[in-house]
């Protein structure tokens, strides 16, 4: 099963995952999954009182190990310290390095444009770490911890538990969660409902409360991407803000509490999201 | 016979009664021009608005005159619009010197009206304010509307559908420049919605027509149409339901990533070509790079092989000639 | 150089091969012992995981892809040497060609071990040749080096075949069966014949003119590893002529050095004469020159235009956290060796040897300010500035390496001339002068 990537890979298509059922549901066509993240909303959780809850989902979904951030809440600050709150999951780029640069073909795009890690793959050079321009990637440089039980789970590039010694990873915009027609965990835990799921083939978006339709949405909010003039192509979208829609101002000094690992938050195979609130 | 007569003059007394105060009596809800609007004029001068300040109570029918009075600049235009209610008026100038705009002022507060076009008195035409009052007693009501839409086919097979919109009053008015804005329930990753997927505004005739390009996949595209209300006029909307016959192409197909221009396969060669050949060539271009650094390294192994041969050759085959070694 | 001469030659060169003294025991022994705890220094980190190591998710390469880089760079000047030396027929070359072949073995073999050793899981080496992919750097690497390892492995071995078989001959009884044994395998059946001879310098002129694109190559695509990325310091069109520069520089160094030793050693002097250091030497200060000029030329690209990201870094560099190791490493080591080994009064055989030293001191400096900072420089604004400390284990390791390497050569040695023998023959160095580069139709008497 594994073997047969490397042709496709040669081509640039391929990928291991089966298509999302949720992609087929109503048409034959591929998702093709952005994220839209927008700042007028995110307010890095320091009105919750809580650390940013993006962050702690994912932790938890995942069973990220110990010290890893897949999704990073960055403040961003200008020379008269002004600031606003930036969450940075992977981009998912369509021209991505870390794509390009892998020796063995463990990064690959699945059909639906997620940029997945092929664990089994992997012999962890770490090439791909050093071409991101985001540092999105994060390594097990020793044996990650994991939750009872995972041993025994059927390990898949979509949903990457157990976690191996000496290999990369990332976000992997919850490909295990998109494909069942769920928002990522990301997404779905934001308080302020400021991240939004989007598909370019229909032209949709949702942050789960609402829905819109995405090119005019990021269009007429100005949204922009990151280092985009690299050519990476990114699919992570940012609507500019500083959290204003929840009463922030730029000169708001509170910074995000550091978010809990899995292990401080009681998550288990069963239940990840179960001591977590 | 007494009651005969009482009941006459009972009569009469309420005929009398009802013939005095009959104009004064409330008639059935009507257009709101019924109840008298306050009617201001604005100047728009040499020298900027005159008033430049115009105060009305809250519900209250306004009718917003500007009188184009310009002396030294003749050739003054202007369009003026009015920020928070969203009005413009039509174009004054010379020729045509007044422009009116009706609304009903439901929201208090403080809203600016001013000049839209670049015209060279601008600088002095920005700050006209209009003060609505809270509270108020008038309680003028809006001109109820008629939102029809005809879609040019009840299917779709992708392609897009004209929806035609026809904004009007009771009496068959146009509504004009009106905005109208469409719906699409739809349900994305589990969540359920109305997206707006358009906006018009329609023109002098209270028409317009805009055209619906599906990129949803559904069965069935319900579109909401709804003007929101505006100026003296109330919200209307209509549902139009078109039928998916076949799906929608992707709004968004990813472009390959690597050379767009490189060169293809020749057209003599690419007409029987399959795919996998097409791929290949393709992939050849964009990585040019690699393939000449395993050119080199084969070339490189080849040339080794060759080498070990002659010499394995030599080594082995040395015959009788006498050595000359000295 | 007269035949009582090469007679001598031949004594010298042979004494170490026959016999072994305390000291080359103990060397052996310490050598093996610091190789040793290179080892279990590995098998620690193959155990627990790289996490044993200083790098960590910002800079997520260090010691190792610096030594990666160096050995890389020390690789090249031997053979490149050789055959470059041999192609324009300097006759001054040929005491020093197998030398010089061999420190390329050696280095090579570190090359390709050091990545290995960065691997994080090494378990999985195989994927490399059941999924690899073109497009990769790291494939073009794996492509290059076995093949540029195998090429001057081979072309050390052809050039040895002669004096292999000399041992073969003249060792009786001096040498234990089992290595006489060894001699008569790898001399495959040469008898000094004149076919045989014609393969041989037909052979021999293929690899030599092989090895030189090969070893542009392996440079190359070396520092394409890095300058395939956006990394601010690696985002750079110059970094494959700027890499072969310096491993020139690098290597011409180390051949300097090792042979400063070997004239020690084996008591060469009248062999490996004044004459071969201040060639050598010009060799070096003219590498250093060019390679100055690259450093020059990408430094003052990027500090003209001080662009955000690189202004931060160069800021770093020369004047932050890095620029006590950048200072004297430029200075020491690309300055004042190329200074020594052009003026007159100080290009003395020990000041040259000395100058070699401080060069490859400076340019494993450099390889670590090449790899390092860049990795540690923030991707966006919000980051800090990534820390590295190396551990034990990675110094444990890059010392092993080095030790390895010294294996390398002094088993050779060991066992085989470090002097070719062949080559140096009064009759062969007429002939290959009167006959020019192409060695094929030979004298025939």
């Amino acid at each position: 099963m594994v073997a047969g990537l490397a042709a496709p890979a040669l081509i640039g298509a391929g990928g291991l995952s089966q298509p999302s059922a949720d992609s087929r549901s109503r048409s034959t066509r591929r998702r093709q999954w952005v994220l839209v993240i927008d700042l007028r909303k995110c307010e890095g959780c320091v009105t919750t009182g809580k650390p940013p809850q993006c962050v702690e989902a994912c932790n938890v979904e995942h069973f990220v190990p110990r010290g890893q951030e897949w999704i990073r809440v960055l403040e961003m600050k200008d020379l008269t310290g002004h600031t606003y709150f930036l969450p940075r999951p992977c981009m998912q780029c369509e021209n991505a390095p870390c794509v390009r640069v892998c020796p063995v073909g463990a990064s690959y795009h699945n059909e639906e444009g997620v940029v997945l890690i092929d664990h089994r793959r992997c012999i962890g050079c770490r090439l791909c770490m050093a071409a991101c321009p985001y540092g999105a990637r994060v390594f097990n440089w020793g044996q990650p911890e994991n939750p009872p039980g995972a041993l025994f789970a059927d390990y898949r590039p979509e949903y990457p538990v157990p976690h191996l010694k000496g290999t990369v990873e990332k976000c992997m915009l919850c490909a295990h969660r998109t494909q069942n027609g769920k928002l990522p965990a990301c997404a779905q835990a934001c308080p302020m409902f400021a991240i939004y799921l989007g598909d370019l083939t229909e032209d949709v978006a949702t942050n789960g409360k609402e829905v819109v339709q995405l090119s005019t949405f990021l269009a007429e909010n100005h949204a922009f991407r990151l280092r985009e003039e690299l050519g990476t192509r990114p699919r992570v979208w940012y609507v500019p803000g500083h959290g204003q829609e929840y009463g922030r101002d730029v000169r708001d000094t509170r910074t995000p509490k550091k978010p809990r690992s899995w292990q401080e938050l009681g998550a288990t195979l069963e239940n990840p999201h179960g001591g977590h609130q | 016979m007494i009651r005969k007569v009482f009941g006459l003059r009972l009569f009469a007394v309420f005929v009398t009664v009802l013939a005095v105060f009959w104009p004064g009596l409330p008639g059935p809800k009507q257009a709101a021009h019924a109840d008298s609007p306050v009617k201001v004029r604005v100047e728009v001068t040499d020298v900027g608005f005159k008033p430049a300040t115009v105060e009305v109570e809250q519900g209250q029918l306004v009718e917003l005159t500007f009188v184009w009075a310009h002396q030294a600049y003749p050739g003054e235009e202007h369009i003026m619009v009015l920020e928070g209610y969203r009005l413009e008026t039509e174009k004054i100038n010379a020729g045509h010197r007044e422009a009116t705009i009706r609304f009903i002022a439901d929201r208090s507060g403080t809203f600016t009206f001013k000049c839209d076009l670049d015209c060279e008195l601008h600088q002095y035409l920005q700050n006209g304010v209009l003060k609505v009052r809270p509270g108020g007693g008038g309680g003028a009501s809006r001109t109820p509307t008629v939102l029809r839409v005809t879609p040019s086919a009840d299917t779709t097979d992708g392609k897009g559908v004209d929806l035609t919109v026809m904004l009007r009053d009771p009496s068959g008015g146009p509504v004009a420049k009106a905005e109208v804005k469409f719906y699409l329930e739809t349900e994305f990753v589990g969540t359920k919605g109305l997206m707006e997927v358009g906006r018009v505004k329609t023109d002098d005739r209270g028409l317009a027509v805009w055209e619906y390009r599906p990129t949803v996949g559904q069965p069935e595209h319900r579109l909401t149409v709804r003007f929101e209300g505006m100026g003296i006029y109330d919200e209307s909307q209509q549902t139009v339901i078109i039928r998916q016959v076949s799906t929608p192409p992707a709004a968004y197909v990813p472009a390959p990533v690597g050379f767009e221009k490189a060169p293809r396969l020749p057209a003599t060669l690419a007409r029987g070509a399959p795919d996998w050949a097409v791929s290949a060539w393709s992939w050849a271009t964009n990585n040019w790079g690699p393939l000449t650094i395993t050119t080199l390294v084969l070339g490189v192994w080849a040339a080794m092989a060759r080498a070990v041969y002659e010499a394995l050759r030599g080594l082995s085959g040395a015959e009788t000639k006498p050595s000359h070694r000295r | 150089m007269s035949p009582t001469e090469h007679e001598r030659l031949k004594a010298l060169v042979f004494q170490p091969v026959i016999r072994s003294t305390p000291v080359y025991y103990l060397w052996l022994a310490f050598l093996l012992v610091v190789f040793g705890a290179g080892v279990l220094a590995y098998l620690n980190q193959l155990n627990r995981g790289l996490v044993v190591t200083g790098m960590r998710d910002a800079v997520v390469w260090g010691l190792y892809i610096s030594n990666f880089v160096f050995f890389s760079g020390l690789s090249m000047a031997g053979t490149f040497i050789s055959a470059i030396l041999r192609i324009t027929g300097a006759g001054w070359r040929r005491p020093l060609t197998r030398l010089a072949e061999l420190s390329t073995v050696a280095a090579l073999l570190m090359t390709a071990l050091m990545p290995v050793v960065d691997m994080g899981r090494p378990d999985r080496i195989l994927n490399l040749v059941r999924f690899g992919r073109l497009e990769s750097p790291l494939l073009w690497d794996l492509m290059v080096i076995p093949t540029y390892l195998v090429a001057s492995a081979l072309y050390l071995y052809l050039f040895l075949i002669p004096d292999v078989a000399v041992l073969r001959d003249e060792l009786k009884g001096r040498v234990s069966g089992l290595r006489r044994r060894l001699y008569s395998l790898l001399a495959l059946g040469w008898r000094g014949l004149s076919e045989q001879r014609q393969s041989l310098e037909w052979a021999g002129t293929v690899m030599m003119l092989v090895v030189i694109p090969i070893g542009v190559a392996t440079h190359s695509v070396v520092s394409w590893i890095f300058g395939m990325t956006f990394r601010v310091g690696w985002n750079s069109t110059i970094f494959a002529p700027y890499f072969v520069v310096g491993a020139l520089y690098s290597g011409t160094a180390l051949l300097i050095t090792l042979m400063f030793i070997i004239r020690r050693l084996y008591h060469l002097e009248d062999y490996l004469t004044e004459q071969h250091f201040r060639y050598l030497g010009y060799l070096m200060a003219a590498f250093g020159m060019v390679y100055f000029y690259f450093t020059f030329a990408e430094y003052l690209t990027t500090g003209y235009k001080l662009g955000g990201e690189e202004k931060d870094l160069l800021e770093e560099v020369f004047f932050g956290r890095y620029s006590r190791l950048v200072w004297p490493g430029f200075l020491a080591g690309q300055v004042l060796p190329v200074l020594l080994a052009v003026h007159p009064r100080t290009r003395t055989i020990p000041v040259l040897f000395g100058a070699s030293l401080l060069v490859n001191v400076g340019m494993w400096l450099k390889r670590f300010i090449i790899v390092v900072p860049s990795l540690a420089a923030p991707l966006l604004p919000a980051y800090g500035w990534g820390i590295y400390i190396p551990t034990l284990t990675e110094v444990a390791v890059t010392v092993g390496s080095f030790a390895g390497f010294a294996l390398v050569i002094t088993i050779f040695a060991k066992l085989f001339p470090i002097v070719s023998l062949w080559e140096t023959e009064p009759e062969r160095e007429l002939m290959v002068e009167t006959g020019g580069p192409s060695l094929m139709g030979g004298q025939d008497d």
